[in-house]
């Protein structure tokens, strides 16, 4: 039988999972889209009309997304929206699905309100206007991390907005694994609404890849590359309109 | 400006008055300020579902 497109892929994905990682599998929703006019890396990014588009990630390894207390991780993203025609509150990056919150929850969203950020990480560390005003037509770099000493540091652009010395709860759970962009992980409070929105470079990890002690970190400046501390990334390239997202974890 | 907020799995109507000429920090602080008076916590997670 001849090796086709689909088969090799397979194949090059087994090979991958041998080596001790298997990508997560993105969903894609609504009208969630490759778009080059905007871009942090790579010439194109996740374009999100606020009416149900998102994407979700399904990790390829159980446990990937889960972090008992103690466990270092980072999130974080760019993301770029282009203006403020609404007041509600959308999803950038949660592993919450819906309905009441649980502690092992994580949100960062965008609330167009007063165009500021808002995070919760267990319920310990909730804070509603965690940032202050963020401008439209901008990227915005997005970090939450926590080391293994329990620091837990927001940082947006580059200064930490929250700090908190004793988040110690753990984030994720076993049957509730996703995490969605750009939306719940249910579709819930799509970004951006009234709006387009943008995301760039998501990128999961399971170290602090900055030190949420300090009250500034170094904003990247070129697209992330896989390694082994690398647990979702998401570089959200591709052609015009493509609605192919990879993790390119494998 | 009347927004419905969902705080402990239930959804209330807050009006936070006209905030069409408000800065982002006096919105921030008329949403919490009309929160407190409704009876909620706005230090407690809240998600601001839209305008009612």
């Amino acid at each position: 039988m001849p090796l086709g497109a689909s088969r090799l892929a397979f194949l090059a994905k087994t090979a991958a999972a041998a080596g001790g990682r298997t990508a997560s599998t993105i969903g894609v929703f609504g009208d969630a889209q490759v778009d080059t006019a905007r871009s942090v890396f790579g010439g194109a990014s996740l374009l999100l009309d606020g009416t149900g588009d998102y994407l979700t990630a399904d990790p390829g390894n159980t446990g990937d997304f889960i972090f008992a207390g103690g466990d270092p991780f980072t999130f974080e993203f760019w993301f770029n929206y282009d203006n403020d025609t609404g007041s509600a509150s959308a999803n950038l990056l949660s592993n919450k699905d819906t309905g009441s919150n649980d502690v092992t929850n994580f949100f960062i969203l965008f609330r167009n309100f007063d165009t500021k950020l808002q995070v919760y990480c267990t319920s310990s560390f909730s804070i509603a206007a965690a940032t202050g005003a963020i401008t439209a037509d901008t990227w915005n770099h997005v970090a939450l991390v926590r080391n293994s000493s329990n620091n837990l540091g927001f940082f947006l652009n580059g200064s930490r907005q929250q700090y908190n010395s004793s988040i110690t709860g753990a984030v994720g759970k076993t049957g509730e694994e996703k995490i969605g962009i750009g939306a719940l992980t249910a579709g819930d409070i799509p970004f951006n609404q009234g709006g387009n929105g943008w995301i760039d470079e998501v990128r999961v990890s399971s170290v602090a890849r900055y030190d949420p002690t300090l009250t500034s970190l170094t904003v990247p400046t070129s697209s992330f590359a896989n390694d082994d501390d690398t647990l979702l990334l998401l570089h959200m390239d591709g052609s015009d309109t493509s609605t192919t997202f990879e993790d390119d974890t494998a | 400006m009347i927004l419905r907020i969902e705080q402990n799995g239930e959804t209330h109507n807050i009006d936070v008055g006209d905030v069409s000429a408000m800065s982002p920090d006096e919105k921030t602080n008329a949403l919490h300020t009309a929160m407190t008076d409704a009876g909620l916590e706005p230090t407690n997670f809240y998600i601001i579902l839209g305008e009612a």
